[in-house]
């Protein structure tokens, strides 16, 4: 599945990814990693589980992971309301779903758009992030959410 | 003429004039009410058949516009029509053949002949069976609605149908036979002119089909899609008109209502007639030209079934026929009540002058006999006879009461006899007593005389003024007193003389100075007067100044009366609009919520097309075009969002802009409430000054009465100086003669009255003259010592003036004080 989704990228010309806020910031995500997008419902907390995991929720009888997107890339914590959205994205084989502020748009972006990251931050924070796009005066934060997730699986270990 | 045949006879003259007037006097009346109630019973009569007559004949033309709508009479008509081509060239008659000559029933009954269908030919005429269809279904209708019968006509006039199968039957309305008759001219009044919507009427005329009755039609056209396609034809039911104009309930025995055409034949047959009428009898009168309207006309018609008759006329019209409807009652049998009325009463006069002359003469022989027999005693006492005798002495009346004068008179005259002889015998005695005192009364006569010269001459003495005469020589004793009182009486008239004298020089010095005195009085008192009219004149304006404020007073209450409403209706209008911004806030309330629920909707269509645009992109190639439609979806729920945002928006600006209208509302409503206070504290105030106003006017009319009194008393002082002062020229002149008089006595030891009383009295008079003119010049030397005397004292009237001057105080008022005032210091 990554590797179709980068492949995706390196092959066509063309990047098509979803778009979401974080208070003022502007992120997104690779649109063939997403499986759905829900609004926001309460989540049933675990146990001694990290800060940005805020529990599970019931997604048509499978139960999947909820993380604060805010939290989990050291942003201030954001109060969900009615207007929040949970992205279910697939990362390795696995349903996960990330709580961002409000979903904000689909956009198709040209490969050579992407930049990459400025080299000021250690390997693994820079790892999640894959590049850079500029749009509209409006920077966006590409994620890499095979990075998120490993890197959350280190951090859990 | 004797009382005993003039009580009775006034008697019976008083009953016949009473009785007589009041039966004229009723008579009258009765006949002039019997007469009205006749008029009116005919008016309404007449009124109610024209009514009658209209309704029906209305019902009439419905039926028979109502008939011609009828698809019936429509298909019976081409039916028959159709069926008229195969009866050969002598259709008509072999249709009398077939339906007159050969019909079963007779004549009168003929419609009850449905067919001339033999059922045992084998070949039927259609129009047999045509007949057998439709006739009883028109028969019904003819019989319900009472026509005299019904016929059907082609547009060439041919008589396609009747009904009741009459001579007209199967003939032609255009032929010479019917061309001029009632239905003929029904007929071409339609067709002719083309009336396709209104029934067409023949008045009643001579119909020869009908043996010459008269008879009246009405016909209407038949009208289809194309136009006029035939006519329908109906006798008029002269029955139910008969029915109606025969009904002579409440019209006696002679009277009926009868029905007539323009030249006033009758066209019903008259109920009380035994042969018919119709057509051949006339009521000849001007009244049936004059009834052609709506109002009912009275009068009389002579003549009609021999017979003097009241009568009421009205007209009746109707499609062109002109009749007229009149009630008629005999007047002799109107006036049969008149008759009975006028014996009886005269029946009753009679009795009642019989029993009137029967009492009066029973009552006068009961007087008249005693007085009879009084007068007989009277004339015999009048002779001298007193021996009479009086019958009736006790009776209570007036008889009674002159026996007993009679008797009064005879005593009287008994006793005068018996008088007459007494005073004979006193008479001599007397005569003879009277000589004897004669004689000794002439010897004193003689000595009297003597005394009485020596008066008289000393009378004539002193009557020529000589008041020095005395009478020395003594008179006889018993007159000798009469001289020595007249010494005395001379002598003491001599004393008094002289002292008038005197006291005439007194009085002609006091008199002087008591004119000079009245002249000046009469000066000020002038004075006075004028000084007090300008008073008055001044007290007016004052008056009329403080009543227009008043009026004004009044004029600014009214108006603070009217703002007073004005704002208790803006309080209300303030309350209504408060309540109305309410009502906004609710609805914006509602709005919201509703927007809320598009906002919802449109954050859940947005995560929808989210949803399709991610599951587009996943199926790559082939969801290139889905993605397209997910994209356009996000924007119109993107938008919607952006528009309920927006809405939201100003509804929370038009809630503020809401609150902020209710806040200015209610200071608005509380500023006119605090106005309405202050406009209630102007009403209190002008209130007060009106009140003031009014009492200044009350002080000001009691002020005016005052001056007035003083006014009065002014002119009743000025009237009192002239009389004053006539008095004193008066009494000037009374001592000049008084002095002249006393002057002619010649006085023993006279001190004779001076001379100078003559000269003051002449010149205080010139003075008094030259006084008035130049009043101011001269008076003051004389009567300056009483000015001093009086003047301190202020005159009360001054004092207000002087105050009213100060309120009203003005340049001119102002002056007009200081000249007052000068008069006063004049004064």
């Amino acid at each position: 599945m990554q590797e179709s989704a980068n492949n995706n990228v390196a092959n066509s010309g063309y990047l098509e990814i979803i778009s979401f806020h974080l208070g003022k910031q502007v992120f997104c995500v690779n649109i063939m990693s997403v499986r759905e997008i829900r609004g926001w419902a309460p989540s049933t907390t675990l146990p001694h589980s990290p800060p940005h995991v805020l529990g599970v929720i019931n997604l048509r009888g499978s139960v999947i992971p909820v993380i604060d997107m805010a939290i989990r890339l050291g942003l201030p914590a954001i109060k969900p309301t009615e207007r929040s959205a949970i992205i279910v994205t697939n990362i390795a084989g696995k349903l996960v779903g990330l709580l961002v502020e409000n979903v904000s748009d689909m956009i198709t972006v040209n490969n050579a758009d992407l930049q990459p990251a400025p080299d000021v931050l250690p390997a693994a924070e820079r790892a999640l992030t894959r590049a850079i796009i500029p749009v509209d005066e409006q920077m966006i934060c590409y994620l890499d959410l095979d990075a998120l997730f490993s890197t959350d699986e280190e951090l859990a270990a | 003429m004797l009382i005993s045949r003039k009580l009775p006879l006034a008697a019976a003259l008083l009953t016949i004039m009473s009785i007589g007037v009041s039966s004229v006097v009723s008579l009258q009346i009765g006949s002039s009410a019997v007469n009205e109630k006749i008029v009116e019973k005919l008016e309404a009569v007449v009124d109610g058949r024209r009514n009658q007559l209209e309704t029906f004949l209305a019902n009439l033309q419905q039926d028979l516009t109502a008939t011609s709508q009828n698809n019936l009479m429509r298909m019976a008509l081409e039916s028959f029509k159709y069926d008229w081509g195969f009866l050969g060239n002598d259709v008509t008659n072999e249709l009398k053949r077939r339906y007159i000559t050969d019909n079963p029933f007779p004549e009168g009954e003929r419609q009850k002949y449905d067919t001339a269908k033999d059922p045992d030919v084998a070949k039927v005429s259609s129009y047999d069976q045509t007949h057998e269809r439709y006739h009883a279904q028109l028969r019904e209708m003819t019989e319900s609605r009472g026509w005299e019968d019904f016929y059907l006509v082609d547009m060439s006039g041919n008589v396609i149908y009747s009904v009741n199968k009459n001579n007209d039957y199967a003939g032609n309305l255009r032929s010479e036979a019917l061309k001029d008759t009632g239905i003929g001219r029904v007929f071409e009044g339609i067709v002719g002119a083309n009336v396709t919507d209104s029934t067409v009427f023949a008045d009643y005329t001579a119909y020869p089909a009908a043996d010459g009755r008269p008879v009246a039609f009405m016909g209407h056209a038949l009208n289809s899609q194309m136009g006029m396609v035939g006519v329908i034809i109906i006798r008029v039911p002269s029955g139910k008109i008969a029915d109606i104009i025969s009904n002579t309930s409440g019209l006696g025995e002679t009277g009926e209502t009868v029905l007539l055409n323009s030249q006033g034949y009758l066209i019903s047959d008259s109920v009380r007639t035994p042969e018919n009428d119709k057509l051949t009898v006339k009521v000849d009168s001007d009244l049936v030209a004059q009834a052609n309207g709506s109002a009912v006309i009275v009068g009389t018609v002579d003549g009609y079934r021999n017979m003097e008759a009241d009568v009421a006329m009205t007209g009746v019209k109707f499609d062109g026929a002109d009749w007229t409807v009149a009630a008629l009652i005999d007047q002799r049998e109107a006036g049969a009540s008149m008759v009975m009325m006028r014996n009886a009463i005269l029946g009753i006069a009679l009795l009642l002058l019989l029993g009137a002359i029967a009492v009066s003469t029973w009552f006068s022989r009961s007087m008249t006999k005693p007085i009879e027999s009084l007068v007989e005693n009277m004339r015999r006492l009048a002779e001298g006879d007193t021996s009479i005798e009086l019958a009736g002495e006790n009776r209570k009346d007036e008889i009674g009461e002159m026996v007993r004068s009679v008797a009064v008179f005879r005593n009287a005259a008994i006793e005068k006899v018996a008088l007459e002889r007494e005073a004979d015998e006193t008479r001599t005695q007397t005569e003879k007593r009277r000589q004897d005192r004669e004689t000794a009364k002439a010897e004193e006569t003689a000595r009297m005389q003597q005394a009485v010269d020596a008066l008289a001459n000393g009378l004539h003495k002193l009557s020529e003024g000589d008041l020095t005469i005395r009478l020395n020589e003594p008179f006889i004793e018993s007159l000798d007193r009469l001289r020595v009182d007249f010494n005395a009486s001379v002598e003491k008239l001599n004393a008094t003389l002289s002292d008038v004298s005197e006291n005439i020089l007194g009085i002609n010095g006091d008199t002087g100075e008591l004119r000079a005195a009245a002249d000046d009085l009469s000066r000020r008192t002038e004075q006075q007067a004028a000084s007090l009219e300008e008073t008055s004149a001044a007290l007016d304006e004052i008056t009329a100044t403080v009543k227009n404020s008043s009026q004004r007073a009044d004029e600014a209450t009214s108006k603070v009366a009217e703002a007073k409403q004005s704002t208790e209706t803006s309080s209300k209008v303030v309350a209504e609009a408060i309540h109305a911004m309410g009502r906004i806030e609710d609805a914006s309330g509602e709005i919201s919520k509703i927007i809320n629920v598009i906002d919802e909707i449109a954050f859940q269509t947005n995560l929808l097309a989210l949803n399709a645009g991610v599951e587009a992109a996943r199926a790559g190639e082939a969801g290139k075009g889905f993605a397209v439609v997910a994209q356009e979806v996000r924007e119109l729920a993107q938008r919607s969002a952006t528009a309920a945002k927006d809405i939201k928006g100003l509804i929370n600006k038009s809630g503020e802009e809401v609150k902020s209208g209710v806040t200015l509302v209610r200071e608005t409503g509380e500023a006119l409430s605090l106005i309405a206070e202050h406009v209630s504290a102007i009403n209190d105030q002008i209130n007060s000054i009106a009140t003031a106003a009014r009492e200044q006017a009350n002080g000001l009319t009691e002020i005016n009465s005052a001056v007035n009194q003083m006014d009065q008393v002014t002119q009743q002082n000025a009237a009192m100086v002239e009389e004053t002062t006539a008095v004193t020229h008066r009494l000037t002149s009374g001592a000049a003669s008084l002095e002249g008089l006393v002057r002619q006595f010649n006085l023993t030891g006279s001190r004779s009255a001076s001379v100078p009383v003559h000269a003051t009295a002449s010149g205080s008079a010139k003075q008094t003259a030259s006084h008035r003119p130049a009043a101011g010049a001269n008076g003051p030397a004389s009567v300056s010592a009483s000015t001093a005397g009086s003047r301190p004292v202020q005159s009360p009237a001054r004092n207000m003036l002087k105050t009213v001057a100060s309120a009203f105080g003005v340049g001119k008022s102002n002056n007009s004080t200081a000249a007052s005032q000068d008069d006063w210091e004049e004064f």
